[in-house]
């Protein structure tokens, strides 16, 4: 247990590596530089002052020099300085990284709770009434692109009733603090949060429901059932812990999906996360935001498939031993193409 | 031989409904040498060789106005910096006007209001610049503002980083202070347009001891500015708000009147329609709704939809042709484009009537400088068509005459649909127009840095004068290739130069206007730039906010003079 | 039991692709016009002119013609992008399981690292040094959603290359090519084909965030571009996000539809086929 562990952690400075110079060349083959845009915004500069400000952020440097001079500072653990904002990288991420893990996590956690409920109640009786309306239902949901959603409830509950915020993080005039703070950020919370989750209920209430099928016909439960347990713990204490393993994987899978969700949701209702954070970046080619980024996000999508597995290890030990056919089938279900936009 | 503004005595009713009555203000002509056609006024702010002494009631006046109230405003996009003295976007010169104040400040009519200078003097040869210098007035942090604030920022930063200001001081030599109050400038040309850049943004002031010495464009007060505006820069919460606080020290006793400003950032532009129908904030300067909202609040009784307050900040949309193109460099191609345009119906449909057709480079709003007596190109397909023929691009077998790219400034949803607009217009007359999609970034190299365009669709501002605003892209010496907003279409006409430059030099005010005026008929004729039209921008306000266009461009105006009628 | 292909969910899916695709075919012949000009007077309400059905945006632009030169685009964007990510998906996967081995190492590694990185993210990266066209925008889309396939088909690649028929064919001397495509790959399409209509459905809703943020090709109308374009009138004419909306999702709701048809349909043989 401890070693595959660490072979993860191993993995991840690789894949930090990789995806710093993979990165790196990437975004420097983006047109224009923020010296530019700079320029641009202004209205009115001299060629001086841009020479200036290319030396000042190292621009005028060959690539090569400057992804050198990346990797060296990013050995020490430093992510770099935006020009842009006039703050080190790493502060900005930090700053915006629990406004967007608020939004998406909010989502995720109703999500996954709402959705395998969805998707137990409709696993129950395949093809019955229930199921076919949660079936068609999370078909829609699983429809809908994700901005689109966001304007139409913004149209309902923002503009014809006018019931919610339909952007920003708080009422910055209001200067709530302590608890009355918090559920301003709360009442500011649930469009955004709504959007994403009609979209992610759609998909864990699908993804239960076949998994939990599966389950439901497989020997042990016919077991129990034959030894007269009831249906509830068959259900929960039985099939529960089983079905739930491909929608841990999903978790997984979804968690580097999350950032490019939220840079449509984000933008729509104006959240200063993460998403909105990189977006502006790409625009402005705030490179070292751009990279910093990225790297927040690799680490995370590493950190969180090395979570799943260990809790997947822990809630079967099927998974310990090579995958038998049987484990592998609800996982491949999960190798579906992830949701953009 | 006295030139007395007159018009500063009448009582105006202000936009808001308020009357307002003028300063009182004391002033002795120093250099008696206008002639007496600029008795009137209307050349005022051409006149260096005057002095203002402000004995009392300071500038602008306003009666019976009540003390109090935090202004909720929305500032969009959010800036990208409040180092304004590098970058001077247009959201950071909202913000950071009200943090720091200028030299001078500009009214309606374009002219100068002392700001932390008093009075200023010129010597008879235009060489010399005298500054009296405010006493009384104090950076946020304490500090007395003296003369040497005004050296300091006169010999560094307008040489090194204001952008206007290092064009307009481009002759100045050195800055003596003969005492704490007094900063004398010394030109080894004469400028006559530095009367018309003297404001917050084209010459800042920052404190010395806080950049003296330092990593300029690093100084860590950059984005914690310390101003002697009338208010207080308290914090930035990035993506959220800035927050700005009343400055209980400034110099004009009594101001400011709100409590506080509280920019918020709104980037989406039905939340800035919903924030001020709501009420959420109570100001959006520079076209903050798109133009359907804007006819839809101004309906409302407690909103006021606004075009005033911008004369300073006259805007314009023009069509840069690459003239170096085979094709475009062709008069009667030029001149088909423009006559394809139905710039009417494109002041209507994308524009929302929010502008107006531009007759040349200088827009109306500046008065003093335009004139309407230049060559027009109306909307006639016919015409387009035939001067295309004439020009060698009969329609070929597939219909299309030839090709062209364009690129439309990035800048929003507006200037997209404006280029959607001329796309439309010049294929109906057999031009095969591609847009190409480019952010702003790629979109700078492209046009300014590679000169890899055909046409581009863009604007500028005027500013107070044609020599900050519209000189740069008509001058050849202007053309500095990589940097934005410079002659990028390649035109070079000897006579043109020498027109722009003997306005640089004429120190006789109505001789300078009269090369202005030959200049727009150079412009219009030789269509260096294709001209199309004039924003009239708008701003929204609460119906209880006073006084918010007694100014020469309310997005730069430092507020110290609105108020809330608190009643209501 | 009933024939798989009679199933309501594929009778509704199939029939509502089959009607966007009436759309996209009849585009040119019912508004052979760029549907980007102004025909009629802006802000006009679904319904209340004959000329413009489905009203017009706030540009004075007929809704009902965006809509069905938008199919076109997003038909196109669907397919193309759906076939460069399957084509780079089948090789890498292929050529992964069936190799193995450090090449098998090197290029799931290679996968793995796309996928730690935001594919939505990096579409806009790659729209943005190529310059939004329609070509491009299927190329980043393409480029950037092929992992899963990879993954897919190196599954089944590892699985039948050690079956009995594979290793048969290698004895008599099949070469490579041969056993991949010859013998291989035509048992391993099946996962491969139920994951095209997801690839297709994703590769729509992508364009169409993109075009919503305004990375779309600004020469061709697109649903998202009109998504876009009438979130500026959100307040006055909330029809014009509506309608362009209403069309992805049917569009994407009949993609999955079939989708999961397929999967239903397909896998019960997959499973016989490996027992």
């Amino acid at each position: 247990m401890l070693l595959p562990l660490l072979r993860r952690l191993l993995q991840l400075v690789g894949i930090v590596l990789a995806i710093a110079v993979l990165d790196f060349i990437l975004l420097k083959s983006l047109p224009g530089d923020l010296v530019d845009v700079i320029a641009s915004e202004s209205g009115s500069v001299t060629p001086e002052y841009l020479a200036e400000l290319r030396r000042l952020y190292g621009l005028d440097r060959h690539y090569l020099e400057q992804l050198v001079a990346y990797i060296g500072r990013l050995a020490q653990g430093d992510l770099g300085f935006s020009f842009r904002y006039g703050e080190p990288v790493f502060g900005l991420v930090l700053d915006r990284l629990p406004t967007t893990l608020a939004l998406v996590g909010a989502a995720l956690t109703l999500s996954v709770a709402v959705g395998l409920l969805l998707g137990i109640a409709a696993a129950r009786r395949p093809h019955g009434v229930t199921d076919t309306l949660i079936s068609g239902l999370s078909t829609l949901g699983y429809s809908a692109p994700l901005f689109w959603i966001a304007l139409m409830l913004i149209v309902l509950f923002g503009v014809k009733l006018g019931w919610l915020p339909i952007g920003g993080i708080r009422d910055v005039s209001a200067r709530h603090s302590g608890w009355r703070g918090s559920l301003d950020v709360v009442h500011h919370l649930i469009l955004p949060v709504a959007t994403l989750s009609i979209y992610y209920v759609a998909v864990y209430a699908r993804l239960s429901r076949a998994s939990m099928i599966d389950v439901l016909t497989e020997d042990y439960i016919r077991t129990a059932r034959a030894k007269g347990a009831r249906e509830g713990r068959v259900i929960f204490g039985h099939a529960l812990p089983n079905a739930v393993l491909p929608v841990l994987t999903m978790l997984g899978v979804q968690s580097s999906a999350l950032l490019g969700g939220s840079i449509v949701v984000e933008t729509v209702f104006a959240w200063p996360g993460l998403g909105q954070l990189s977006f502006e970046a790409i625009k402005s080619r705030d490179i070292p935001v751009l990279l910093g980024v990225l790297l927040f996000s690799a680490v995370l999508v590493v950190l969180s498939n090395l979570l799943v597995d260990l809790v997947q290890m822990w809630l079967d030990p099927r998974v310990r031993r090579p995958r038998t056919a049987s484990a592998a089938e609800p996982r491949a279900r999960t190798e579906q193409p992830g949701r953009l936009a | 031989m006295t030139c007395r503004h007159s018009d500063h005595g009448e009582n105006r009713a202000g936009t808001d409904g308020v009357i307002e009555r003028a300063p009182v203000v004391d002033r002795r002509e120093l250099f008696g040498l206008g002639g007496a056609l600029l008795a009137g006024g209307a050349l005022g702010s051409l006149f260096p060789r005057e002095a203002h002494a402000l004995t009392e009631a300071p500038v602008p006046a306003v009666e019976n106005a009540r003390a109090g109230g935090t202004l909720d405003a929305v500032v969009h996009p959010e800036p990208p910096t409040l180092a304004f003295f590098m970058n001077t976007a247009t959201p950071t010169r909202a913000v950071v006007s009200k943090i720091f104040d200028g030299l001078v400040d500009y009214g309606p009519d374009l002219k100068p209001r002392p700001q932390l200078a008093e009075s200023w003097e010129t010597s008879a040869d235009g060489l010399t610049w005298t500054l009296k210098l405010r006493k009384g007035a104090f950076w946020h942090d304490g500090t007395p503002f003296t003369s040497a604030d005004v050296q300091f920022s006169a010999e560094v930063v307008w040489r090194r980083y204001a952008p206007t200001a290092k064009r307009i001081f481009q002759y100045l030599t050195k800055v003596e202070v003969p005492d704490a109050h007094t900063a004398v400038l010394t030109l080894s040309k004469p400028t006559p347009v530095i009367i018309n850049a003297l404001d917050v943004v084209a010459a800042p002031v920052l404190p010395r001891h806080l950049y003296e010495g330092t990593d300029i464009p690093n100084n860590p007060y950059n984005n914690k500015p310390v101003g002697t505006g009338p208010f207080v820069f308290k914090e930035w919460a990035r993506g959220s708000h800035i927050r700005l606080e009343r400055f209980d020290r400034y110099w004009q006793s009594g101001r400011p009147f709100l409590d506080g400003i509280l920019w918020k950032i709104i980037p989406d532009v039905s939340g800035r329609a919903n924030a001020l129908e709501t009420g959420l904030v109570q100001y959006g300067e520079r076209n903050p709704v798109t133009f359907a909202d804007a006819d839809r609040l101004a309906k409302s009784d407690k909103l006021v939809v606004n075009k005033d307050g911008y004369n300073g900040f006259a805007g314009w949309l023009w069509l840069i042709p690459n003239l170096r193109h085979p094709i475009l460099g062709q008069l009667k191609v030029r001149q088909a484009i423009l006559h394809a345009i139905n710039r009417d119906l494109l002041v209507k449909t994308v524009w929302g009537g929010y502008a107006t057709p531009a007759t040349g480079p200088v827009s109306s709003l500046l008065k003093t400088f335009y004139t309407p007596d230049t060559p027009q190109y109306p909307y006639d397909r016919k015409k387009a068509e035939a001067l295309l023929d004439e020009a060698g691009f009969p329609k070929q077998a597939d219909g299309w005459r030839f090709k062209l790219n364009h690129d439309f400034i990035p800048f929003g949803d507006d200037y997209r649909r404006t280029g959607e607009f001329v796309r439309q217009a010049l294929r109906a007359v057999g031009i095969d127009v591609t847009l190409r999609g480019l952010d702003l970034a790629a979109w700078t190299k492209n046009v300014f840095a590679e000169y890899n365009f055909d046409l581009v669709s863009s604007w500028g501002i005027n500013w107070q004068d044609p020599q900050i605003g519209v000189e740069q892209h008509y001058w050849s010496k202007a053309e500095a290739k990589g940097t934005p907003w410079f002659n990028a279409s390649g035109y070079a006409r000897p006579e043109a130069d020498k027109l722009l430059e003997a306005a640089q030099t004429e120190t006789d005010p109505a001789r300078r206007v009269a090369i202005y005026h030959d200049f727009q008929k150079l412009a219009q004729a030789d269509l260096g730039l294709l001209n199309i039209l004039e924003f009239r921008w708008f701003g929204v306000w609460d119906a209880r906010l006073r006084n918010v266009t007694n100014t020469f461009n309310h997005s730069q105006s430092n507020f110290a003079h609105v108020w809330f009628e608190q009643s209501a | 039991m009933r024939r798989w292909y009679l199933q309501p969910s594929i009778l509704v899916g199939g029939a509502t692709l089959l009607a966007v695709a009436g759309a996209a075919l009849a585009a040119g012949t019912l508004y052979p016009d760029d549907p980007l000009d102004m025909v009629g007077a802006p802000f006009t309400w679904p319904g209340t002119e004959a000329a413009t059905p489905l009203g017009t945006d706030l540009m004075g632009r007929d809704l009902l013609a965006g809509l069905m030169h938008g199919a076109r685009i997003s038909l196109l964007v669907g397919l193309s992008s759906a076939f460069v990510s399957l084509l780079i998906g089948v090789l890498v996967g292929a050529t992964a399981g069936f190799y193995g081995g450090g090449i098998d190492a090197t290029l799931t590694r290679i996968t793995e690292l796309f996928q730690t990185i935001p594919a939505f993210l990096l579409a806009i990266i790659l729209v943005a040094i190529l310059k939004p066209t329609v070509v491009t925008i299927v190329f980043a889309l393409g480029v950037t959603s092929w992992t899963s396939v990879a993954r897919l088909v190196r599954g089944e690649f590892a699985t039948l290359r050690e079956r009995d028929f594979v290793r048969a064919s290698i004895a008599l001397g099949a070469g490579d090519l041969h056993l991949i495509f010859r013998e291989i790959l035509p048992n391993a399409w099946t996962p491969v084909i139920v994951s095209t209509a997801l690839l297709m459905a994703n590769a729509i809703l992508s364009e169409a965030g993109l075009s919503f943020l305004g990375l779309g090709d600004p020469n061709v109308v697109s649903w998202g571009s009109m998504v876009g374009l009438g979130r500026d009138a959100l307040r006055t004419g909330w029809y014009m996000t509506a309608i362009p909306g209403l069309a992805i999702v049917l569009t994407i709701l009949g993609l999955n539809l079939l989708s999961d048809a397929l999967h239903g349909a397909l896998n019960p043989r997959l499973r016989r086929s490996r027992s």
